[in-house]
């Protein structure tokens, strides 16, 4: 599984969102959101896509491989 | 108007059930919408939620529980009569315990609406599953590898019966095994975390 860091967590923050309001509208449990904000859950092309609408931003502002930081 | 009512009388979800039944659709297109028809449900249901996980749990103290009596059944029938008693009497409260745990079980399920899966859980339930499946099949040769090695009884042999209370042990013990695995490959950051 490719390693992976993610901004969910400050993004929650700054909408003044909790674990489990993210969680239904992107449709998971809370538990899949705590996995994600721990960089523990590598999402599937359609959650990322889904989180990263909720925060109205491109997938890659939330979810950033070690690739884009090379670049 | 009640839960069943509510439910059935959706507008939103009547239409979903209706694209479900459309025969054009792709096998990812159904399991879209069969997904959303959940979450929706879900959602409209006026019951108390249930997490995934404690579903789980309540599911593994069940079929353990059946598991158990089933294994006392099966030794009850191959011991001498001079302990048959103190066996019977140990089914019987078996039997109790398991209507009890079984009971709580329908109890909680009927008056609890239980949180769909997700990605997440069904990527642990399916590797649980294995991992149960692997787990008993080795458990079944070591046990009869012993048995073989250390008794009198060179060969195992199996008559209806046996094979009877194996398959049931084998599936309840899978479906108690399953369970509890998908609770410790759920577990990781789920404890301590309180709602941020």
């Amino acid at each position: 599984m490719a390693e992976f860091t993610t901004r969910l967590k400050e993004l929650r923050a700054s909408k003044n969102m909790k674990q489990g309001d993210l969680a239904e509208l992107v449709g998971v449990r809370r538990e899949t959101i705590i996995r994600l904000e721990k960089g523990l859950y590598n999402p599937s092309l359609k959650l990322a896509v889904d989180i990263a609408r909720v925060f109205g931003c491109a997938v890659e502002d939330v979810f950033i491989f070690p690739e884009d930081d090379e670049e | 108007m009640n839960n069943s009512d509510l439910i059935k009388n959706d507008k939103k979800l009547n239409e979903l059930k209706a694209r479900y039944k459309q025969k054009d659709l792709s096998r990812d297109e159904r399991y879209a919408i069969a997904e959303e028809i959940r979450r929706k449900a879900y959602r409209i249901d006026t019951r108390p939620s249930m997490s995934l996980r404690k579903s789980s749990l309540i599911s593994a103290v069940v079929y353990f529980t059946i598991f158990m009596g089933t294994i006392l059944i099966a030794i009850e029938g191959n011991i001498n009569k001079n302990d048959s008693k103190l066996w019977s009497a140990a089914v019987m409260i078996m039997a109790v315990l398991e209507i009890a745990v079984m009971g709580y079980g329908v109890f909680m399920w009927f008056s609890h609406k239980v949180e769909p899966g997700d990605e997440l859980s069904r990527l642990n339930t399916i590797k649980a599953d294995s991992i149960a499946v692997w787990s008993i099949i080795i458990l079944i040769f070591t046990a009869a590898y012993i048995y073989m090695t250390f008794t009198d009884h060179p060969l195992l042999t199996f008559d209806k019966s046996t094979i009877f209370f194996s398959l049931c042990s084998f599936v309840l013990l899978h479906s108690a095994l399953r369970n509890l695995l998908f609770l410790w490959l759920d577990r990781n950051g789920v404890s301590a975390d309180v709602e941020e």
